[in-house]
């Protein structure tokens, strides 16, 4: 008797402590998109996102981050375009001439899952010893 | 046997080609013309460094773009070190340095050019309860000491000499900075040596101590006066200085009121120097490009008007003779800026026209089949290169991170690189351990929080929760896993920090919610591996659903987890901006939950600008990458196998 009911308590305990942490997990995207948008929205103007910098940007509201945002275009767009040059031959040599299973295809993939996982700023620090 | 389809092989390769050479024509396009007319001026002018200068530096520029409309002005501001790699290296013309040469710096070739005079001062939160008589009593350079280096002034109320217990929090820089050598050297000693929290750039340690009302810091005359009033900016005093050490502040000693008093003061050298400085330019030789030289003596000679209203000392006139001496002697012989650009671009097109000719070949071929094998065998070559450039590239990272910690490795043990808490870098003393021991700390810290969040709300959508509750978590797991991580970074410094501060407990917090997403998915998909038979079998044996999943489905995918786990591991481990962010940037072992720390990936990320101008710094930081790419490769390798394991055995 005693067995049946402590596997009960257990079961309603545990599925309480999964609820709620679905829900703390619920709650940080909440927080992280309230913290954005309260604090961002209200300095959003039209003018941030068509100007560049002015004269006094760093100590006053003086144009917007034009700049910054071309910048990060011109950056992801060639890197996404090389990226897909290289990745996409890879696939297709991978999947159509190569068996999942083979030896060589599961060294490729390690690596590339490995080149995934390596840190950015890794990335950053090779490209110092390139130069 | 033929590979079939050939066709869209074709278009690939054809988009291979287009999107290939796509890259080149832009660069091609940005190239500037580099004929100089005599008459009309012409070229470009970059400059980088200090935030000290920046604010000045923004106003020659433009009103020297203003007056030469064909002269492409580029100015940017990342701290003095930034700006003295970024001149060593050619990535810009000139450096904005707030501090004075190295002797190193000079043995390369920099040369440095005064600009200008500001100063440094100490501030307080204007909110501070005892504000009045610190006010009164002001500060020395003694006091500087023991608040800032040896941390013997603990309370405002020693500060004082009364017994007040209110703490004094402290404030310093992350990133190598004129600001901080140059206080430093006000009590003699270095930026290395000053504790305290630290946070990056002027308007950083502005904002940090404007919100902390126990806070001190120090600042740029441009950046503790608000540019519009020219009064402290608000929620901030100057801390005023006691050149005379008799422990308060003298009628004499006021300068504080406005930006325009303290020039003059500084001017007149009431304040003390250092912290009052010379602001330079430093170029990499003496510039010969008349844009350059043109630029330099706008600088020096109309562009100092601006000095005086933005919170600058004019340049004396010896400094101005000097300067204008220098290019002088260097006019006549002529030089080229070195475009280090060139020879990449050179590689790329080479390599696009190597691909085009291979593709060209078929066409003179005479039979199909002849061309059909030809395109066959050049596509399964061009793909195997690609397929093993992965594995080369791993091996190549790991090369060229070994080869560049070498002069570091020559110089000190592994052992003792590994194992010494002592991180001096200008007195040649690297210790690599707080920082290993931090990334060590906020990674288990923030796996202990992910872990069991990531498990229970893993288990509750695939055993417990109806189809409803799926289509609400799901989604916002793919926000959270969409989010770069600077933003989790904005979020800790914006919701946690006025919780905990930067600590550890910060920075475990911002990881562990940024890991949560992976951890999630890949215990969904592992535990969705279990078959279903089992589970029912449990469950007819009169197993609750509880035991079910403890008994049947974790003991199951216990490999699973355990690879999910290292993999996140590893992810913390690695992780830059939003640690950076959060982290206090301290230089010591990680002692309790709320206290300051700092991370391999972070010190990467603060210093990599300082890397030029001390010698073994470059060394340190790239041995501190390689320790972490080796960490990172052991968990990743690790659980990429059992992952791949996992995943053949359940097909």
């Amino acid at each position: 008797m005693k067995k049946i009911k402590s596997k009960y308590v257990e079961e309603y305990v545990m599925r309480a402590l999964m609820i709620l942490a679905t829900l703390l997990v619920l709650a940080f995207v909440a927080s992280i998109i309230w913290t954005i948008f309260s604090k961002g929205l209200k300095s959003l103007s039209w003018d941030l996102v068509t100007k560049i910098p002015g004269k006094d940007w760093n100590t006053a509201e003086d144009g917007g981050f034009l700049n910054a945002i071309l910048g990060s275009l011109m950056i992801v767009i060639p890197a996404a375009v090389i990226g897909a040059c290289v990745s996409i031959p890879v696939v297709f040599y991978m999947t159509m001439y190569k068996r999942r299973t083979s030896r060589m295809s599961y060294i490729a993939r390690l690596a590339y899952d490995i080149l995934y996982g390596i840190p950015s700023i890794v990335y950053g620090a090779f490209a110092f010893t390139i130069w | 046997m033929y590979f079939k389809p050939d066709k869209p092989f074709k278009k690939l390769l054809a988009v291979m080609t287009i999107s290939s050479l796509l890259p080149v024509m832009i660069s091609c396009s940005e190239e500037k013309p580099p004929v100089q007319d005599e008459k009309e001026l012409e070229g470009s002018v970059s400059i980088s460094g200090a935030f000290a200068l920046y604010p000045l530096a923004v106003q020659w520029t433009n009103e020297f773009a203003e007056r030469n409309p064909l002269v492409r002005m580029d100015i940017s501001a990342g701290g003095a070190g930034k700006g003295m790699t970024d001149v060593l290296n050619g990535m810009v013309d000139f450096a904005m340095l707030s501090r004075d040469l190295h002797d190193e710096e000079r043995e390369k070739g920099a040369v440095d050019y005064i600009v200008g005079r500001d100063a440094v001062l100490p501030m307080v939160n204007a909110s501070n309860p005892l504000i009045d008589r610190i006010l009164e009593k002001g500060i020395t350079n003694d006091d500087a000491y023991r608040i800032w280096v040896s941390r013997e002034y603990r309370t405002w109320g020693q500060f004082l000499g009364t017994g007040e217990k209110i703490p004094i929090k402290v404030y310093t820089r992350s990133d190598a900075c004129g600001a901080a050598q140059t206080f430093a050297a006000w009590f003699g000693s270095k930026q290395d040596d000053l504790g305290g929290t630290a946070v990056f750039g002027d308007p950083g340690i502005a904002k940090a101590v404007s919100e902390d009302p126990y806070g001190i810091g120090f600042n740029n005359v441009a950046y503790a006066f608000d540019s519009q009033t020219a009064r402290p900016v608000e929620g901030l005093y100057i801390l005023p200085v006691d050149s005379d050490k008799d422990g308060k502040i003298s009628p004499e000693e006021r300068f504080y009121d406005n930006k325009g008093q303290l020039v003059r003061a500084v001017e007149a050298d009431k304040y003390p120097a250092p912290p009052a400085r010379n602001l330079y330019l430093i170029s990499k030789g003496v510039p010969t490009d008349s844009a350059k030289v043109a630029f330099l003596r706008y600088v020096l000679g109309e562009g100092q008007s601006f000095n005086e209203p933005s919170g600058y000392v004019q340049v004396s006139a010896d400094a101005k003779a000097r300067s204008l001496q220098l290019l002088d002697d260097a006019t006549g012989q002529g030089s080229l800026k070195k475009n280090t650009t060139s020879g990449i671009v050179t590689l790329f097109i080479g390599l696009v026209a190597l691909l085009f000719i291979l593709l060209i070949v078929p066409a003179f071929m005479k039979t199909l089949t002849a061309r059909r094998v030809y395109r066959q065998k050049l596509s399964s070559v061009v793909m195997f290169i690609l397929t093993i450039a992965s594995v080369i590239l791993v091996l190549a990272m790991l090369g060229g991170l070994l080869a560049k910690s070498l002069p570091i490795l020559r110089e000190n043990s592994l052992w003792e690189l590994l194992t010494s808490s002592e991180w001096k870098p200008s007195a040649r003393k690297f210790g690599f351990a707080p920082f290993i021991m931090g990334t060590i700390a906020v990674t288990i810290c923030s796996i202990a929080i992910s872990l069991p969040l990531s498990l229970l709300t893993a288990i509750y959508l695939t055993e417990y929760s109806r189809k409803i509750v799926q289509k609400v978590v799901y989604p916002a797991l793919d926000i959270l896993a969409a989010l770069p991580s600077v933003i989790y970074g904005v979020w800790g410094i914006l919701t946690l920090i006025p919780l905990f501060g930067y600590s550890l407990i910060t920075a475990s917090l911002v990881l562990s919610v940024m890991v949560l997403p992976i951890m999630i998915s890949l215990f969904v998909e592992i535990f969705s591996t279990v078959s279903r038979d089992m589970r029912e079998a449990s469950i007819s044996l009169g197993a609750l659903k509880w035991q079910t999943t403890r008994k049947v489905v974790i003991r199951k995918s216990l490999p699973g987890i355990f690879a999910a786990t290292v993999l996140a591991l590893s992810k913390c481990a690695g992780e830059t901006i939003a640690v950076m962010m959060v982290c206090g940037s301290l230089a010591q072992m990680p002692t309790s939950l709320s206290s300051s720390f700092y991370t391999l990936p972070a010190l990467i990320g603060n210093n990599y600008g300082e890397m030029a101008s001390i010698p073994l710094y470059e060394s340190a930081i790239m041995f501190s990458a390689l320790i972490l790419m080796v960490i990172v490769l052991i968990f990743n390798i690790l659980s990429r196998v059992i992952l791949y394991r996992i995943q053949k055995n359940s097909q």
